[in-house]
């Protein structure tokens, strides 16, 4: 079984927000609501770092735990989605999620909160591929048309990956390796540990 | 007549009372929505995705 994710290698990010972008673009999200949003550690200090965050689609999801009504469930792609008409807004994912993925779109005059909203990987929802509902609860589904997450697709530096897990961490294990050969000891030392954000949540290694 | 009358005025008063005992019982942890079917094969979709990967997500 392919196992999606995405990793954001954060030597390689820019901060342009071009998949921010994309994102929103692609799926017409809603005002307020970021499914990918970039951050800045440590802004303005020497070796400050940069990542595009989404929902990681985690293999072992903290939010599918947590749910209340059982709204989640993972595709055998490995996509973690949700069904918005179980979906009772609760919250507890977005307690649950270390990542900030979950988000709620604010209706009517005063603000109630709506049924969450987040990253879908591009592969829509429930409803039926390529229908109009999908389209409008979930957004385009770019995976049953063959294509990958957009905001991957245009990272201008490839520092954005998504794909199956085993071709992503082919690529960041050449990447590492390469870095590792540099003269550069910052560097070297940056790199020693394992992709960012792919294992459970709340577990070590 | 009595009791006729007595008995009406009882049966309505109880099955105001009456409680099911039928409970849905849910599993924990299971998914309750839609079936998320794809179109098409999805082992046809999987190597358009390698394809699709190799040739927008290739390093550079």
């Amino acid at each position: 079984m392919a196992r999606m994710k995405f990793l954001c290698d954060e030597e390689r990010c820019i901060e342009c927000n071009a998949c921010v972008t994309a994102c929103k673009n692609e799926h017409e999200v809603p005002w307020g609501v970021n499914r990918r949003r970039v951050v800045t550690i440590d802004d303005g200090l020497p070796g400050e770092k940069t990542i595009s965050v989404a929902c990681m689609h985690c293999s072992d999801a903290p939010c599918q735990a947590v749910c209340p009504v059982d709204c989640f469930y993972t595709t055998e792609d490995g996509v973690v989605l949700h069904d918005k008409d179980l979906c009772i807004g609760c919250g507890y994912c977005f307690y649950a999620c270390p990542f900030g993925a979950p988000q709620y779109p604010q209706d009517g005059a005063f603000g109630a909160r709506g049924k969450m909203d987040k990253c879908t990987f591009c592969a829509g929802g429930p409803e039926e591929d390529h229908s109009e509902e999908e389209f409008k609860k979930y957004g385009r589904n770019r995976l049953a048309e063959g294509k990958l997450p957009l905001c991957a697709e245009m990272c201008s530096t490839k520092a954005l990956l998504a794909g199956d897990a085993d071709m992503v961490a082919d690529i960041f294990r050449e990447r590492v390796v390469r870095r590792a050969d540099s003269d550069n000891p910052d560097l070297q030392r940056r790199h020693q540990g394992k992709p960012w954000g792919w294992d459970a949540a709340y577990k070590d290694g | 007549m009595r009791w006729v009358c007595l008995l009406l005025l009882i049966v309505p008063v109880l099955s105001g009372c009456y409680e099911g005992s039928d409970v849905t019982l849910h599993e924990a942890h299971k998914y309750k929505g839609k079936d998320d079917r794809h179109v098409g094969d999805p082992g046809y979709r999987r190597e358009q995705l390698k394809l699709r990967f190799e040739t927008v997500q290739s390093d550079r």
